[in-house]
């Protein structure tokens, strides 16, 4: 893994207590607040999506597979994210890198509690995101999502 | 349906860009600049009927909403479906308006490609006090890929135009479905000039074209009014 990547690594349970992002949702007056752009990649049932949208204080009920790109932006008290997620499934990862241009910062969520085989995969996919020229300069956010799960492996495990 | 509105260049002078603009998600906030008529020759809309193919350069120099579509339901050939549009209040994170079209039917699709093509939307009066809104346009796309996907929606009450909105959507799976949220800061409008949209309901409309390719193939329209609730 290269110097050039900053790396957090973060366990996280499934369900954000509302609390604690709320917190960080700006109620102020309307933004002059700085903007970035990121792709947010995962593996399919990783939980792009729904961290997305508990961070966006939305329903977590009637989320789909996304299918295609998802872009929405998130506000933060001193930013706002403009993220584009991406859909994980085989079919829709041969084209992430159709996105990758213009990124400031790339979000990779994965399943800890996912098969080993599952788990190759991911490592697979964010190798190639982490080599990717349009990337590789650029900080990684990596979240080892699912911990809430008993099977799930973790951070030291999943590093 | 007639897609989302967002943070754009309202029809006055252009802001600083802040840090961290530049790539292709930074179009969230629209292109700048697309209002100034001293730089663009005005065009008509007849001159545009005229033309074999539409380009984004013809439309952002329209003046008024047109009478006419500029293209056919059937030059949408991509098979660009719009499909959900929401509205929240960021300031307090209410959805205050969603629209979904029903799943699939076939045996409508025919009546629906005409039908589908104009909204009519009632708001409150208190709807154009908001500050920051969060928009979401949800669209489908059939089985050919689009590589270059770009939408350009100008609002206008009577003659005057209050909003050119210019997003770069790029490319577009084969056979997905995309989802997208802007930010949209509304524009500065006078106590008057609300006034006057709240009394005249429907004379504030838009029109929304969709270009692949930087080639016109999907037109739709919209009104408003604001009196909703009185």
């Amino acid at each position: 893994l290269s110097d050039k990547n900053h790396f957090f690594i973060l366990s996280l349970i499934n369900t954000f207590p509302g609390k604690c992002f709320r917190a960080l949702c700006c109620k102020g007056p309307p933004p002059a607040r700085p903007e970035y752009d990121l792709v947010c990649i995962g593996l399919t049932g990783s939980g792009k999506t729904s961290l997305l949208s508990q961070l966006c204080s939305e329903s977590p009920e009637n989320i789909v597979s996304t299918t295609g790109f998802s872009i929405k932006a998130v506000p933060f008290q001193n930013a706002i994210l403009n993220v584009k997620e991406l859909g994980g499934t085989d079919n829709i990862r041969k084209y992430w890198s159709r996105y990758y241009q213009g990124s400031q910062g790339v979000i990779f969520v994965l399943d800890s509690a996912s098969s080993e085989d599952d788990l190759e995969t991911a490592r697979n996919e964010l190798h190639s995101a982490l080599q990717h020229p349009q990337l590789c300069t650029l900080p990684f956010l990596i979240l080892a999502n699912h911990q809430d799960k008993p099977a799930a492996r973790s951070v030291q495990e999943v590093c | 349906m007639s897609g989302s509105k967002a943070r754009a260049a309202a029809a006055g002078p252009e802001k600083k860009p802040p840090p961290g603009t530049g790539g292709p998600l930074s179009r969230l906030r629209g292109r700048r600049g697309s209002t100034d008529a001293a730089t663009r020759p005005p065009w008509t809309e007849s001159e545009l009927l005229a033309l074999e193919t539409v380009r984004p350069e013809h439309v952002l120099g329209l003046c008024r909403v047109t009478e006419n579509y500029l293209c056919k339901p059937e030059d949408n050939i991509y098979n660009i479906d719009f499909t959900r549009f929401k509205i929240r209040d960021l300031e307090t994170g209410t959805v205050l308006f969603e629209i979904a079209k029903p799943s699939d039917d076939d045996d409508n699709s025919e009546l629906d490609a005409s039908a589908g093509r104009f909204v009519r939307y009632q708001f409150t009066p208190a709807f154009l006090r908001l500050r920051t809104v969060g928009a979401t346009v949800e669209f489908t796309v059939g089985e050919k890929p689009v590589s270059n996907f770009r939408m350009i929606e100008r609002h206008y009450f009577r003659d005057r135009l209050l909003k050119n909105f210019d997003f770069d959507f790029g490319f577009c799976i084969p056979s997905s479905r995309n989802t997208c949220e802007h930010i949209y800061e509304f524009p500065q409008l006078s106590e008057d000039l609300i006034r006057l949209m709240v009394e005249n309901p429907y004379e504030t409309r838009s029109d929304s074209f969709y270009f692949v390719d930087n080639k016109l193939i999907m037109h739709n329209k919209a009104d408003y009014a604001y009196n909703g609730g009185q």
